[in-house]
Protein backbone atom coordinates (compact mmCIF):
# COMPACT_ATOMS: atom_id res chain seq x y z
CA UNK A 1 0.00 0.00 0.00
CA UNK A 2 2.57 2.34 1.15
CA UNK A 3 6.22 2.75 2.47
CA UNK A 4 6.11 2.88 5.85
CA UNK A 5 2.89 0.71 6.17
CA UNK A 6 4.94 -2.36 4.68
CA UNK A 7 8.27 -1.11 6.54
CA UNK A 8 10.07 -3.66 9.02
CA UNK A 9 8.66 -6.39 6.33
CA UNK A 10 12.20 -7.08 5.18
CA UNK A 11 13.55 -10.03 5.27
CA UNK A 12 17.00 -10.23 8.09
CA UNK A 13 19.60 -11.47 5.70
CA UNK A 14 22.10 -11.29 8.68
CA UNK A 15 20.22 -13.53 11.12
CA UNK A 16 21.10 -17.22 9.34
CA UNK A 17 22.06 -19.25 6.71
CA UNK A 18 18.57 -19.28 5.59
CA UNK A 19 16.87 -15.00 6.10
CA UNK A 20 14.97 -14.76 8.94
CA UNK A 21 11.57 -13.32 8.26
CA UNK A 22 9.22 -11.11 10.21
CA UNK A 23 5.72 -11.96 8.75
CA UNK A 24 3.86 -8.24 8.11
CA UNK A 25 4.88 -4.84 9.52
CA UNK A 26 7.14 -4.80 12.74
CA UNK A 27 4.59 -2.19 14.14
CA UNK A 28 1.88 -4.81 13.86
CA UNK A 29 4.02 -6.97 16.06
CA UNK A 30 4.67 -4.30 18.74
CA UNK A 31 0.83 -4.43 18.68
CA UNK A 32 -0.02 -7.75 19.00
CA UNK A 33 2.80 -8.32 21.77
CA UNK A 34 1.15 -4.76 23.66
CA UNK A 35 -2.46 -6.72 23.16
CA UNK A 36 -1.24 -9.58 24.70
CA UNK A 37 0.33 -8.32 27.74
CA UNK A 38 -2.72 -6.43 28.62
CA UNK A 39 -4.27 -10.08 28.42
CA UNK A 40 -1.76 -11.38 30.46
CA UNK A 41 -2.30 -9.12 33.50
CA UNK A 42 -6.21 -9.87 33.21
CA UNK A 43 -5.54 -13.66 33.16
CA UNK A 44 -3.59 -12.62 36.52
CA UNK A 45 -5.95 -10.67 38.36
CA UNK A 46 -8.88 -12.90 37.18
CA UNK A 47 -6.69 -16.42 38.67
CA UNK A 48 -5.48 -14.25 41.82
CA UNK A 49 -8.97 -13.12 42.73
CA UNK A 50 -10.12 -16.61 41.87
CA UNK A 51 -7.89 -17.87 44.86
CA UNK A 52 -9.32 -15.14 47.15
CA UNK A 53 -13.12 -17.38 46.15
CA UNK A 54 -12.55 -20.51 45.02
CA UNK A 55 -16.09 -21.73 45.74
CA UNK A 56 -17.98 -18.69 44.45
CA UNK A 57 -15.95 -19.28 41.41
CA UNK A 58 -16.75 -23.06 40.75
CA UNK A 59 -19.99 -22.51 41.01
CA UNK A 60 -20.33 -19.75 39.23
CA UNK A 61 -18.25 -21.32 36.22
CA UNK A 62 -20.52 -24.50 36.29
CA UNK A 63 -23.41 -21.79 34.61
CA UNK A 64 -21.40 -21.63 31.52
CA UNK A 65 -21.68 -24.19 28.85
CA UNK A 66 -18.19 -25.69 27.74
CA UNK A 67 -20.49 -26.83 24.24
CA UNK A 68 -20.27 -23.20 23.19
CA UNK A 69 -17.24 -22.46 24.30
CA UNK A 70 -15.36 -25.35 22.75
CA UNK A 71 -16.97 -24.72 19.38
CA UNK A 72 -16.05 -21.14 19.66
CA UNK A 73 -12.38 -22.47 19.86
CA UNK A 74 -12.61 -24.81 17.22
CA UNK A 75 -14.30 -22.40 14.94
CA UNK A 76 -11.54 -19.47 15.54
CA UNK A 77 -8.83 -22.24 14.83
CA UNK A 78 -10.62 -23.26 11.98
CA UNK A 79 -10.43 -19.68 10.72
CA UNK A 80 -6.95 -18.92 11.31
CA UNK A 81 -5.96 -22.03 9.44
CA UNK A 82 -7.75 -20.56 6.57
CA UNK A 83 -5.63 -17.04 7.14
CA UNK A 84 -2.92 -18.87 6.73
CA UNK A 85 -3.91 -20.81 3.56
CA UNK A 86 -4.90 -17.17 2.04
CA UNK A 87 -1.09 -15.98 2.80
CA UNK A 88 0.32 -18.68 1.12
CA UNK A 89 -1.81 -18.86 -2.15
CA UNK A 90 -0.59 -15.51 -2.54
CA UNK A 91 3.03 -16.10 -1.96
CA UNK A 92 3.19 -18.92 -3.96
CA UNK A 93 1.04 -17.91 -7.12
CA UNK A 94 -2.63 -19.65 -6.52
CA UNK A 95 -4.14 -15.98 -5.72
CA UNK A 96 -7.19 -16.69 -7.10
CA UNK A 97 -7.96 -19.46 -4.45
CA UNK A 98 -6.75 -16.35 -1.59
CA UNK A 99 -10.03 -14.89 -1.79
CA UNK A 100 -11.59 -17.74 -0.77
CA UNK A 101 -9.91 -18.54 1.95
CA UNK A 102 -10.30 -15.30 3.46
CA UNK A 103 -13.55 -15.29 2.62
CA UNK A 104 -14.34 -18.57 4.53
CA UNK A 105 -11.87 -17.23 7.60
CA UNK A 106 -14.09 -13.79 7.63
CA UNK A 107 -17.75 -16.46 7.39
CA UNK A 108 -15.67 -18.37 10.97
CA UNK A 109 -15.46 -14.75 12.60
CA UNK A 110 -18.86 -13.99 11.90
CA UNK A 111 -20.27 -17.20 13.03
CA UNK A 112 -17.79 -16.44 16.13
CA UNK A 113 -19.97 -13.33 16.76
CA UNK A 114 -23.11 -14.79 16.41
CA UNK A 115 -22.41 -17.49 18.71
CA UNK A 116 -21.20 -15.51 21.36
CA UNK A 117 -24.01 -13.18 21.14
CA UNK A 118 -26.75 -16.25 21.60
CA UNK A 119 -24.36 -17.02 24.63
CA UNK A 120 -24.62 -13.68 26.30
CA UNK A 121 -28.42 -14.05 25.46
CA UNK A 122 -28.61 -17.33 27.58
CA UNK A 123 -26.85 -15.56 30.39
CA UNK A 124 -29.10 -12.46 30.57
CA UNK A 125 -32.30 -14.65 29.85
CA UNK A 126 -30.90 -16.41 33.01
CA UNK A 127 -30.70 -13.21 34.61
CA UNK A 128 -26.70 -13.02 34.94
CA UNK A 129 -25.03 -9.91 34.22
CA UNK A 130 -21.79 -8.05 34.73
CA UNK A 131 -22.82 -7.53 38.21
CA UNK A 132 -23.75 -10.27 39.22
CA UNK A 133 -20.46 -11.59 41.00
CA UNK A 134 -16.46 -11.19 40.50
CA UNK A 135 -16.46 -14.62 38.20
CA UNK A 136 -18.94 -13.17 35.72
CA UNK A 137 -17.34 -9.73 35.99
CA UNK A 138 -14.57 -11.82 34.53
CA UNK A 139 -16.38 -13.40 32.09
CA UNK A 140 -18.37 -10.78 30.81
CA UNK A 141 -15.06 -8.29 30.49
CA UNK A 142 -12.83 -10.65 29.01
CA UNK A 143 -15.27 -12.45 26.68
CA UNK A 144 -16.73 -8.91 25.79
CA UNK A 145 -13.00 -7.17 25.01
CA UNK A 146 -11.82 -10.06 23.00
CA UNK A 147 -15.31 -10.01 21.21
CA UNK A 148 -14.03 -6.57 20.39
CA UNK A 149 -11.09 -8.41 19.11
CA UNK A 150 -12.85 -10.44 17.06
CA UNK A 151 -15.24 -7.65 15.32
CA UNK A 152 -12.34 -5.32 14.38
CA UNK A 153 -10.46 -9.05 12.98
CA UNK A 154 -13.28 -10.12 11.12
CA UNK A 155 -13.44 -7.08 9.56
CA UNK A 156 -9.82 -6.62 8.38
CA UNK A 157 -10.20 -10.34 7.34
CA UNK A 158 -13.03 -9.34 4.77
CA UNK A 159 -11.13 -6.21 3.63
CA UNK A 160 -8.62 -8.46 2.64
CA UNK A 161 -10.77 -11.01 0.88
CA UNK A 162 -11.98 -8.01 -1.03
CA UNK A 163 -8.39 -6.84 -2.05
CA UNK A 164 -7.05 -10.38 -2.64
CA UNK A 165 -9.08 -10.32 -5.97
CA UNK A 166 -7.30 -7.80 -7.82
CA UNK A 167 -3.80 -8.95 -6.84
CA UNK A 168 -1.88 -10.68 -9.36
CA UNK A 169 1.19 -13.45 -8.73
CA UNK A 170 4.20 -11.82 -7.13
CA UNK A 171 2.29 -9.63 -5.23
CA UNK A 172 3.43 -7.88 -2.34
CA UNK A 173 2.09 -9.57 0.56
CA UNK A 174 3.36 -7.61 3.68
CA UNK A 175 -0.53 -6.18 4.45
CA UNK A 176 -1.91 -9.59 3.81
CA UNK A 177 0.99 -10.76 6.80
CA UNK A 178 0.00 -8.05 9.55
CA UNK A 179 -3.69 -8.75 9.34
CA UNK A 180 -3.14 -12.81 9.78
CA UNK A 181 -0.75 -11.70 12.45
CA UNK A 182 -3.69 -9.74 14.07
CA UNK A 183 -6.33 -12.42 13.42
CA UNK A 184 -3.74 -15.25 14.82
CA UNK A 185 -3.19 -12.73 17.81
CA UNK A 186 -7.18 -13.05 18.41
CA UNK A 187 -7.16 -17.00 18.06
CA UNK A 188 -4.34 -17.26 20.33
CA UNK A 189 -5.96 -15.01 23.07
CA UNK A 190 -8.94 -17.26 23.14
CA UNK A 191 -7.21 -20.55 23.13
CA UNK A 192 -5.90 -19.18 26.40
CA UNK A 193 -8.98 -17.11 27.78
CA UNK A 194 -11.47 -20.23 27.06
CA UNK A 195 -9.85 -22.50 29.22
CA UNK A 196 -9.34 -20.29 31.94
CA UNK A 197 -12.85 -18.79 32.29
CA UNK A 198 -14.91 -22.25 31.10
CA UNK A 199 -12.56 -25.14 32.01
CA UNK A 200 -10.21 -24.36 35.82
CA UNK A 201 -12.07 -26.30 37.83
CA UNK B 1 8.62 36.47 10.79
CA UNK B 2 12.36 35.14 10.11
CA UNK B 3 13.00 31.47 9.47
CA UNK B 4 15.11 31.27 12.74
CA UNK B 5 12.03 32.24 14.83
CA UNK B 6 9.39 29.97 13.16
CA UNK B 7 12.43 27.23 13.46
CA UNK B 8 12.53 28.52 17.13
CA UNK B 9 8.42 28.67 17.91
CA UNK B 10 8.10 24.77 16.16
CA UNK B 11 10.87 23.36 18.19
CA UNK B 12 9.33 24.79 21.53
CA UNK B 13 6.24 23.82 21.09
CA UNK B 14 7.05 19.90 20.19
CA UNK B 15 9.32 20.24 23.85
CA UNK B 16 5.79 21.27 25.40
CA UNK B 17 4.41 17.86 25.14
CA UNK B 18 7.18 16.40 27.30
CA UNK B 19 7.46 19.29 29.14
CA UNK B 20 3.37 18.71 29.49
CA UNK B 21 4.11 15.00 30.83
CA UNK B 22 6.58 16.18 33.13
CA UNK B 23 4.28 18.48 34.66
CA UNK B 24 1.72 16.54 34.70
CA UNK B 25 3.13 13.60 36.84
CA UNK B 26 4.72 16.04 39.26
CA UNK B 27 1.76 18.26 39.87
CA UNK B 28 -1.25 16.00 39.37
CA UNK B 29 -0.19 12.60 40.02
CA UNK B 30 2.31 13.45 42.94
CA UNK B 31 1.23 16.49 44.75
CA UNK B 32 -2.13 16.13 43.36
CA UNK B 33 -2.72 12.76 45.57
CA UNK B 34 -3.77 10.66 42.54
CA UNK B 35 -0.37 7.79 43.06
CA UNK B 36 -2.34 6.15 44.01
CA UNK B 37 -5.70 7.20 43.06
CA UNK B 38 -8.32 7.38 45.95
CA UNK B 39 -10.25 3.92 46.20
CA UNK B 40 -13.68 4.32 44.76
CA UNK B 41 -15.40 1.82 47.21
CA UNK B 42 -13.99 3.65 50.27
CA UNK B 43 -16.68 5.47 52.48
CA UNK B 44 -17.62 9.00 51.92
CA UNK B 45 -15.79 10.14 54.75
CA UNK B 46 -12.69 8.90 53.70
CA UNK B 47 -12.54 11.18 50.57
CA UNK B 48 -13.15 14.09 52.99
CA UNK B 49 -10.00 13.24 54.87
CA UNK B 50 -8.03 12.75 51.70
CA UNK B 51 -8.71 16.46 51.26
CA UNK B 52 -8.28 17.49 54.32
CA UNK B 53 -5.06 15.37 54.92
CA UNK B 54 -2.93 16.80 52.43
CA UNK B 55 -5.12 19.88 51.53
CA UNK B 56 -2.35 22.22 50.80
CA UNK B 57 -0.57 19.98 48.22
CA UNK B 58 -3.49 18.84 46.89
CA UNK B 59 -5.09 22.46 45.86
CA UNK B 60 -1.40 23.15 44.67
CA UNK B 61 -0.85 20.27 42.51
CA UNK B 62 -4.41 20.92 40.50
CA UNK B 63 -4.21 24.33 40.11
CA UNK B 64 -0.58 23.87 38.40
CA UNK B 65 -1.30 20.84 36.62
CA UNK B 66 -4.75 22.83 35.23
CA UNK B 67 -2.60 25.83 33.71
CA UNK B 68 0.21 23.15 32.26
CA UNK B 69 -2.44 21.14 30.58
CA UNK B 70 -2.18 23.80 28.07
CA UNK B 71 1.27 22.83 27.00
CA UNK B 72 -0.72 20.21 25.19
CA UNK B 73 -2.20 22.86 22.97
CA UNK B 74 0.63 23.95 21.30
CA UNK B 75 1.97 19.99 21.06
CA UNK B 76 -1.23 19.52 19.30
CA UNK B 77 -1.06 22.70 17.05
CA UNK B 78 2.47 21.74 15.77
CA UNK B 79 2.00 17.74 15.41
CA UNK B 80 -1.80 19.53 13.11
CA UNK B 81 0.83 21.92 11.10
CA UNK B 82 3.20 18.89 10.68
CA UNK B 83 0.50 16.48 9.63
CA UNK B 84 -1.00 18.84 7.06
CA UNK B 85 2.12 18.83 4.89
CA UNK B 86 1.56 15.28 5.00
CA UNK B 87 -2.03 15.35 4.21
CA UNK B 88 -1.65 17.71 1.19
CA UNK B 89 -4.17 19.40 -0.48
CA UNK B 90 -7.42 21.58 0.89
CA UNK B 91 -9.36 18.39 3.09
CA UNK B 92 -6.39 17.80 5.44
CA UNK B 93 -9.44 15.20 7.49
CA UNK B 94 -6.80 13.67 9.53
CA UNK B 95 -4.99 16.67 10.45
CA UNK B 96 -8.30 18.61 11.93
CA UNK B 97 -9.65 15.09 13.58
CA UNK B 98 -5.76 15.34 15.80
CA UNK B 99 -6.29 19.32 16.21
CA UNK B 100 -9.81 18.27 17.28
CA UNK B 101 -8.72 15.41 19.60
CA UNK B 102 -6.22 17.30 21.31
CA UNK B 103 -8.34 20.12 22.46
CA UNK B 104 -10.86 18.37 23.78
CA UNK B 105 -8.39 16.25 25.65
CA UNK B 106 -6.89 19.51 27.06
CA UNK B 107 -10.59 19.99 28.02
CA UNK B 108 -11.83 16.60 29.39
CA UNK B 109 -8.12 16.57 31.80
CA UNK B 110 -9.20 20.07 32.87
CA UNK B 111 -12.60 19.52 33.41
CA UNK B 112 -11.99 16.80 35.59
CA UNK B 113 -9.53 18.34 37.79
CA UNK B 114 -11.67 21.24 38.36
CA UNK B 115 -14.49 18.93 39.84
CA UNK B 116 -11.38 17.88 42.30
CA UNK B 117 -10.41 21.85 42.94
CA UNK B 118 -14.19 22.47 43.42
CA UNK B 119 -14.08 19.65 46.02
CA UNK B 120 -10.57 21.20 47.62
CA UNK B 121 -12.28 24.70 47.89
CA UNK B 122 -14.28 23.35 50.30
CA UNK B 123 -13.33 20.44 52.14
CA UNK B 124 -15.90 20.87 54.63
CA UNK B 125 -18.95 19.97 52.61
CA UNK B 126 -21.04 16.64 53.55
CA UNK B 127 -18.53 13.85 52.81
CA UNK B 128 -21.20 12.39 49.86
CA UNK B 129 -20.25 15.66 48.10
CA UNK B 130 -16.47 15.33 48.20
CA UNK B 131 -17.65 11.53 47.10
CA UNK B 132 -19.35 12.93 44.53
CA UNK B 133 -16.90 15.78 43.30
CA UNK B 134 -14.01 13.11 42.95
CA UNK B 135 -16.22 10.33 41.25
CA UNK B 136 -17.35 13.28 38.33
CA UNK B 137 -13.57 13.97 37.91
CA UNK B 138 -12.57 10.28 37.64
CA UNK B 139 -15.21 10.00 35.56
CA UNK B 140 -15.05 12.42 33.18
CA UNK B 141 -11.48 11.12 32.32
CA UNK B 142 -12.55 8.01 32.33
CA UNK B 143 -15.26 7.90 30.15
CA UNK B 144 -14.69 10.72 27.52
CA UNK B 145 -11.56 9.43 26.33
CA UNK B 146 -12.42 9.00 22.61
CA UNK B 147 -11.58 12.13 21.63
CA UNK B 148 -7.58 11.50 22.76
CA UNK B 149 -7.82 8.36 21.23
CA UNK B 150 -9.09 9.88 17.90
CA UNK B 151 -6.72 12.25 17.82
CA UNK B 152 -3.92 9.16 18.73
CA UNK B 153 -5.27 7.30 15.76
CA UNK B 154 -5.45 10.26 13.09
CA UNK B 155 -1.68 10.82 13.72
CA UNK B 156 -0.77 7.02 13.83
CA UNK B 157 -2.70 6.85 10.23
CA UNK B 158 -1.25 9.75 8.69
CA UNK B 159 2.14 8.98 9.24
CA UNK B 160 1.73 5.05 8.37
CA UNK B 161 0.12 6.55 4.81
CA UNK B 162 2.93 9.07 4.30
CA UNK B 163 4.44 7.98 0.90
CA UNK B 164 6.66 10.97 0.35
CA UNK B 165 8.80 11.08 3.00
CA UNK B 166 12.51 8.93 2.47
CA UNK B 167 12.09 8.80 6.26
CA UNK B 168 9.16 8.82 7.84
CA UNK B 169 7.90 11.03 10.75
CA UNK B 170 7.74 8.38 13.47
CA UNK B 171 8.90 4.88 12.26
CA UNK B 172 6.48 2.27 11.84
CA UNK B 173 6.54 0.37 15.24
CA UNK B 174 5.77 3.88 17.11
CA UNK B 175 2.82 4.34 14.86
CA UNK B 176 1.47 0.80 15.85
CA UNK B 177 2.50 1.80 19.52
CA UNK B 178 0.38 4.99 19.57
CA UNK B 179 -2.57 3.19 18.04
CA UNK B 180 -2.44 0.61 20.80
CA UNK B 181 -2.11 3.12 23.26
CA UNK B 182 -5.02 4.67 22.42
CA UNK B 183 -7.10 1.61 22.24
CA UNK B 184 -6.35 1.00 25.94
CA UNK B 185 -8.40 3.60 27.43
CA UNK B 186 -11.56 1.61 26.02
CA UNK B 187 -11.66 -0.54 29.00
CA UNK B 188 -11.74 2.16 31.27
CA UNK B 189 -15.36 3.10 30.47
CA UNK B 190 -15.97 0.08 32.37
CA UNK B 191 -15.11 2.27 35.66
CA UNK B 192 -18.59 4.03 35.34
CA UNK B 193 -20.22 0.40 36.62
CA UNK B 194 -17.03 -1.36 38.39
CA UNK B 195 -16.10 0.30 42.02
CA UNK B 196 -14.07 -2.84 42.72
CA UNK B 197 -10.73 -4.71 41.68
CA UNK B 198 -8.88 -4.15 38.33
CA UNK B 199 -11.35 -2.49 36.36
CA UNK B 200 -12.47 0.57 38.78
CA UNK B 201 -10.94 3.71 38.78
CA UNK B 202 -7.51 3.10 40.91
CA UNK B 203 -7.43 -0.35 39.08
CA UNK B 204 -4.61 -2.15 36.86
CA UNK B 205 -6.72 -2.25 33.89
CA UNK B 206 -8.72 0.89 35.07
CA UNK B 207 -5.79 3.07 35.50
CA UNK B 208 -2.40 1.97 36.00
CA UNK B 209 -2.36 0.71 32.12
CA UNK B 210 -4.24 3.54 30.63
CA UNK B 211 -3.11 7.03 32.29
CA UNK B 212 1.37 5.47 31.84
CA UNK B 213 0.05 4.74 27.80
CA UNK B 214 -1.30 7.97 27.17
CA UNK B 215 2.28 9.71 28.95
CA UNK B 216 4.91 7.32 27.24
CA UNK B 217 3.30 8.02 23.93
CA UNK B 218 3.45 11.33 24.29
CA UNK B 219 7.36 11.27 24.32
CA UNK B 220 7.91 8.57 22.05
CA UNK B 221 5.88 11.03 19.67
CA UNK B 222 7.67 14.19 20.70
CA UNK B 223 11.38 12.47 20.47
CA UNK B 224 10.85 11.44 17.02
CA UNK B 225 8.53 14.81 16.04
CA UNK B 226 11.95 16.76 17.24
CA UNK B 227 14.30 13.92 15.22
CA UNK B 228 11.59 14.70 11.58
CA UNK B 229 12.12 18.40 12.95
CA UNK B 230 15.91 18.56 12.90
CA UNK B 231 15.81 16.36 9.56
CA UNK B 232 13.23 19.08 8.39
CA UNK B 233 15.65 21.91 8.99
CA UNK B 234 18.78 19.98 7.68
CA UNK B 235 16.97 19.51 4.04
CA UNK B 236 16.03 23.26 4.29
CA UNK B 237 12.13 22.31 4.69
CA UNK B 238 11.87 24.65 7.15
CA UNK B 239 9.27 27.49 6.13
CA UNK B 240 5.85 27.07 4.78
CA UNK B 241 6.44 25.65 1.60
CA UNK B 242 6.46 22.57 0.93
CA UNK B 243 9.83 21.37 -0.52
CA UNK B 244 9.05 18.11 -2.77
CA UNK B 245 11.47 14.92 -1.49
CA UNK B 246 13.50 13.91 -4.59
CA UNK B 247 16.22 11.59 -4.68
CA UNK B 248 19.13 13.93 -4.06
CA UNK B 249 17.84 14.88 -0.81
CA UNK B 250 18.21 11.19 0.54
CA UNK B 251 22.13 11.46 1.45
CA UNK B 252 20.76 14.57 3.74
CA UNK B 253 17.96 13.19 5.29
CA UNK B 254 20.39 10.34 6.06
CA UNK B 255 22.66 12.08 7.66
CA UNK B 256 20.32 13.79 9.23
CA UNK B 257 18.72 10.40 10.95
CA UNK B 258 22.31 9.68 11.88
CA UNK B 259 22.82 12.79 13.91
CA UNK B 260 19.58 11.85 15.67
CA UNK B 261 21.19 8.54 17.35
CA UNK C 1 0.09 -27.42 -1.58
CA UNK C 2 3.79 -26.82 0.23
CA UNK C 3 5.29 -28.66 2.48
CA UNK C 4 5.04 -25.79 4.83
CA UNK C 5 1.26 -25.82 4.16
CA UNK C 6 1.40 -29.51 5.11
CA UNK C 7 2.23 -29.20 8.20
CA UNK C 8 0.42 -25.88 9.37
CA UNK C 9 -2.83 -28.33 8.47
CA UNK C 10 -1.42 -31.12 10.88
CA UNK C 11 -1.16 -28.43 13.15
CA UNK C 12 -4.52 -27.49 12.84
CA UNK C 13 -6.08 -31.33 13.23
CA UNK C 14 -3.77 -31.14 16.35
CA UNK C 15 -5.37 -28.56 17.59
CA UNK C 16 -8.53 -29.16 16.81
CA UNK C 17 -8.24 -32.60 18.50
CA UNK C 18 -5.89 -30.94 21.65
CA UNK C 19 -9.34 -28.83 22.33
CA UNK C 20 -11.83 -31.46 22.00
CA UNK C 21 -10.11 -33.42 24.28
CA UNK C 22 -9.48 -30.52 27.05
CA UNK C 23 -13.37 -29.63 26.70
CA UNK C 24 -14.99 -32.70 26.73
CA UNK C 25 -12.94 -34.90 29.08
CA UNK C 26 -10.62 -33.43 30.65
CA UNK C 27 -12.79 -30.30 32.52
CA UNK C 28 -15.42 -33.09 32.79
CA UNK C 29 -17.19 -33.93 36.37
CA UNK C 30 -15.50 -37.56 35.65
CA UNK C 31 -11.98 -36.77 35.10
CA UNK C 32 -10.71 -35.40 38.68
CA UNK C 33 -10.45 -31.75 39.70
CA UNK C 34 -6.49 -30.83 39.67
CA UNK C 35 -4.76 -33.03 37.49
CA UNK C 36 -7.43 -32.33 34.88
CA UNK C 37 -7.33 -28.65 35.16
CA UNK C 38 -3.34 -29.32 34.70
CA UNK C 39 -3.86 -30.83 32.07
CA UNK C 40 -5.93 -28.58 30.76
CA UNK C 41 -3.52 -25.73 31.44
CA UNK C 42 -0.75 -27.47 29.57
CA UNK C 43 -2.14 -28.31 26.57
CA UNK C 44 -3.51 -24.47 26.32
CA UNK C 45 0.40 -23.05 27.06
CA UNK C 46 1.06 -26.05 23.73
CA UNK C 47 -1.78 -24.93 21.84
CA UNK C 48 -0.24 -21.26 22.30
CA UNK C 49 3.11 -21.95 20.96
CA UNK C 50 1.80 -24.19 18.30
CA UNK C 51 -0.32 -21.00 17.22
CA UNK C 52 2.52 -18.54 17.58
CA UNK C 53 4.78 -20.87 15.68
CA UNK C 54 3.05 -22.49 12.78
CA UNK C 55 0.18 -20.25 12.32
CA UNK C 56 2.24 -16.73 13.21
CA UNK C 57 5.73 -17.64 11.57
CA UNK C 58 7.61 -17.16 14.64
CA UNK C 59 9.71 -20.21 13.90
CA UNK C 60 11.62 -18.38 10.98
CA UNK C 61 10.90 -14.64 12.29
CA UNK C 62 14.17 -13.13 13.89
CA UNK C 63 15.37 -14.33 17.50
CA UNK C 64 14.47 -10.74 19.53
CA UNK C 65 10.91 -11.59 18.48
CA UNK C 66 11.07 -15.59 19.49
CA UNK C 67 11.96 -14.66 22.66
CA UNK C 68 9.19 -12.11 23.28
CA UNK C 69 7.12 -14.63 22.15
CA UNK C 70 8.29 -17.20 24.38
CA UNK C 71 8.35 -14.50 27.36
CA UNK C 72 4.64 -14.66 27.02
CA UNK C 73 3.71 -17.87 27.22
CA UNK C 74 5.81 -18.53 30.15
CA UNK C 75 5.05 -15.47 32.26
CA UNK C 76 1.18 -15.90 31.35
CA UNK C 77 1.22 -19.71 31.70
CA UNK C 78 3.48 -19.84 34.85
CA UNK C 79 1.12 -17.17 36.31
CA UNK C 80 -1.74 -18.83 36.08
CA UNK C 81 -0.64 -21.93 37.28
CA UNK C 82 1.30 -20.65 39.97
CA UNK C 83 -1.60 -18.92 41.73
CA UNK C 84 -3.86 -22.04 41.12
CA UNK C 85 -1.53 -24.25 42.90
CA UNK C 86 -1.09 -21.85 45.69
Amino acid sequence: MTANLEAGAITDASAGKRARHLPGAEGVWVFVYADMAVFALMFGCFMWDRHQAPELFETSRLALSLNFGGINTLILLTSSMLVVLGVDALKFGRVHLAPGFFGSAAACGAAFIVSKILEYGHKFDAGIGLTTNAFFQYYFIMTGLHLGHVAVGTIIIAVLAAKSRAERPGCSVAVYEGGATYWHMVDLLWVAIFPLLYLVR
Amino acid sequence: MDEQTKIFYQKLSIYMGPLFVTTFVIFWAYLGHNLPPPHPDWPAQAFTDRYVDHLTEIRVGFLVALITICFYLPWTGYVTARMKQIETGPYPVLAYTQLLGGCLTVMVVSISMWCWVVAAQRPERAPEMTQMLTDAGWLMNDTVYMCTTMQMWALALCVLHDRRAKVPVMPNWACYLTIFCGATFFPASLTAILRNGPFAYDGLIGFWVPYPAWLIWMFVASYYLLGDLKRRVEVGEGGAVPMPVTGTLRPAAGVARESIS
Amino acid sequence: MSRAVKSVIAVWLLLMLSTAASTWWFAQPAFSPVPGTLAVMVIAAIKVVLVMSHFMELRGAPRPWQIAGAIWVIAAAGTVMTIYLM
